[in-house]
């Protein structure tokens, strides 16, 4: 098989792994000839279902003898198989990113042969870059579930970012998409160790990715799981990649998840991490899933009409952030501005960012109100039903 | 009159100094000799002290300007840098009109675009950032066999050499070149320099490298038809880049499919 064949066949097999964040702290490698990380990441390209190309996403090897049901490349499927040497992958990103076509590298695998012999591979892949070619810039490696001590360390020490995908929240769900994963020892044995390492290294962080809706499990059991993660394992961001089934794997036939559960699951987590919002603040139908009609902040808004219409000239900055339409950073403008003098009119909140179609029922700006919080127009967006692929209930 | 350099901090003299004696202030067009039309009582900008500015209308206003010489007035000279930047040609009566806000209403005022004039400033100074940021994911290289990295950027503002140093962090042993309409720009170690189209080498002008066939390899092995967003796409990508990126064709077919 030619590089050219390679490259399409191992890439394909990576994409649907989930990172395109390439923002870290600068100068991790002091000693660099090319290659820099800076903490805001750059996009190099967009596919045209709009998701970014940063990295350089590829699979060292697509031989795998795991067997997830949900896997284009698990163990069985009749799928073309081949593998990168160390020398030529680094080869190969060198050339893409001297070109300036990716901002980093990531580097996942198919378990080849054993989880201890393709962990080394890939890391003597990032030693090449690191010492060879003396690369300074992004790299995000994947931990394979069931590495050992000495390689989570070594992959903490030279890379940007590690991640350990957990796929389902738990071991009851990980046992109904793999019968060769064992979620104590592997996955949740894997983040600790990872967590364990990095307090060593700052500025390196791990992330994790969640399969939705392959395992029968809820919005609820995702989020619980991801908090817990971020409270307990320092787990620096999770991502969602909604299960679309995969021909030629046992899960073919079955819906894949509506992409909509996915952008509420961020929706959700985002609420969690920047808008200081709690786990109970948002609300779940009788199945635990988010209402895909209204998007959570939204629905936290309409089910608290005690605290609204809240006065902007006012109002603190836990409370601006509860405020549909209003993120962060035009929490903080507000605050900034009223410092200096108060607001008068909708448009001067207009001008700094806030989302006057969002915020203006919610909101006074000096004692007036623009228009009320009518109940959400709800759209005709069909209700998501988790596929029963084993005819029972967790 | 009032004249001042393009740059934030002469640009900020002449407004405190139009604030202070009422005089209109502008941007000098050149350095040249004086003619017919140079007016007699122009002041230079550039001759007065800043801090003793800062002083002076400190002491006629009675407030207190501190905050120019702190991450606020470092803020809005980046802002004024890209205003200067911006390919739109009034851009010299919105910077003062919103230097002239800041200092009246305060920094705040014009760094979130609050004003009339500051909302311009604001939109301008983004517009310039945006496509800095922009084009440090989506300029390509190719390389020639004498190891120097050459792009043909798509520029709407004057960004070309900012570009060049911020790539430099990124391959600091190269020689950069930048090919734009009518003329080369250079960044070797640091040193930023201009180049007319005749002088180029042909290695430079048609570098042989034909990398694009593995970028579409890989560009098409990364997308997922099942979340095909044109639109989504398109606002990241707008689509007057689509006819320069290579994957601007495949972009164009799955619009039209």
């Amino acid at each position: 098989m030619d590089k050219l064949e390679k490259l399409a066949l191992l890439g394909e097999s990576a994409k649907y792994d989930v990172c395109a964040s390439s923002s870290a702290a600068p100068k991790k490698f002091k000693n660099a000839v090319i290659g820099q990380t800076v903490p805001s990441g750059v996009c190099h390209s967009f596919t045209p279902d709009g998701r970014c190309v940063s990295l350089f996403k590829v699979l060292m090897s697509n031989h795998c003898e795991k067997d997830c049901l949900y896997c284009p490349n698990r163990a069985g499927r009749d799928v073309p198989r081949s593998s990168f040497a160390p020398d030529e992958l680094a080869e190969l990103f060198m050339e893409f990113y001297r070109r300036n076509y990716v901002e980093g590298l990531f580097l996942s695998s198919g378990v080849r042969h054993s989880t201890g012999r393709t962990m080394q591979e890939m890391l003597e892949t990032v030693e090449i870059l690191r010492f060879r070619h003396k690369f300074g810039g992004y790299i995000h490696l994947k931990i394979l579930p069931g590495a050992g001590e000495a390689e989570t360390e070594k992959a903490v020490e030279l890379a940007n970012r590690v991640s350990l995908n957990m796929e389902a929240p738990s071991a009851a769900h990980l046992a109904r998409l793999s019968r060769t994963k064992n979620f104590a020892a592997e996955i949740m044995g894997g983040i600790s160790r990872i967590q364990r390492h990095i307090l060593h290294h700052p500025g390196v962080s791990h992330s994790t990715q969640f399969i939705v809706g392959a395992a029968q499990e809820s919005d609820h059991e995702i989020l619980d799981s991801t908090v817990r993660l971020y409270t307990g394992y320092g787990l620096k961001r999770a991502y969602f990649s909604t299960f679309q089934p995969v021909p030629g794997t046992p899960l073919d036939g079955i819906a894949g998840a509506p992409l909509l559960r996915e952008h509420r699951l961020y929706q959700a987590d985002f609420l969690y991490r920047y808008y200081g919002f709690q786990m109970e603040d948002l609300a779940y139908d009788p199945t635990g899933n988010l209402d895909l009609t209204i998007d959570p902040k939204q629905s936290y808004a309409l089910r608290h009409p005690e605290l609204f219409p809240m006065e902007i000239n006012r109002a603190s900055i836990a409370n601006l952030l509860r405020i549909p339409g209003i993120g962060p950073r035009s929490a903080r403008k507000i605050l900034l501005l009223r410092r200096e003098c108060s607001f008068r009119s909708v448009e001067e909140l207009a001008r700094i960012g806030v989302v006057m179609k969002r915020a203006l029922p919610f909101i006074l700006v000096q004692g007036k109100q623009f228009s009320s919080p009518l109940a959400p127009q709800h759209r005709a967006v069909s209700r998501f039903i988790q596929p029963s692929l084993w005819g029972d209930v967790l | 009159m009032i004249l001042c350099s393009p740059t934030p901090e002469s640009l900020l003299k002449a407004t405190l100094l139009s604030l202070l004696t009422g005089q209109h202030a502008e941007l000098r067009i050149s350095m040249g000799e004086p003619n017919l039309f140079t007016q007699s009582d122009e002041m230079d900008a550039d001759s007065f002290s800043l801090p003793r500015l800062i002083c002076d209308m400190s002491s006629k206003k009675r407030r207190n300007y501190d905050w120019l010489g702190r991450y606020q007035g470092r803020r809005i000279s980046v802002m004024i840098l890209f205003n200067l930047r911006n390919h739109s040609r009034d851009c010299a009566p919105v910077i003062f009109a919103a230097l002239a806000e800041a200092l009246q209403y305060g920094p705040g005022y014009c760094i979130c675009g609050r004003g009339r004039a500051s909302a311009i400033f604001l939109r301008r100074s983004r517009e310039v950032g945006t496509e800095i940021h922009r084009m440090m994911g989506l300029i390509r290289f190719d390389e020639t066999a004498e190891g120097d990295l050459v792009a043909r950027p798509r520029l709407f503002h004057h960004t070309a050499d900012i570009l060049l140093r911020k790539f430099q962090l990124r391959y600091p042993m190269r020689r950069l070149v930048f090919l734009l309409p009518d003329e080369a720009l250079c960044c070797e170690q640091g040193r930023i320099y201009q180049i007319e189209m005749q002088d180029l080498s042909p290695a430079l002008l048609n570098p042989t490298d034909d990398f694009a066939v593995l970028w579409e390899t890989y560009y098409r092995s990364q997308y997922i038809p099942a979340r095909k967003n044109i639109r989504l796409a398109s606002h990241f990508i707008p689509k007057k880049y689509w006819d320069w990126l290579t994957e601007g064709k495949i972009l164009k077919q799955e619009a039209e499919r």
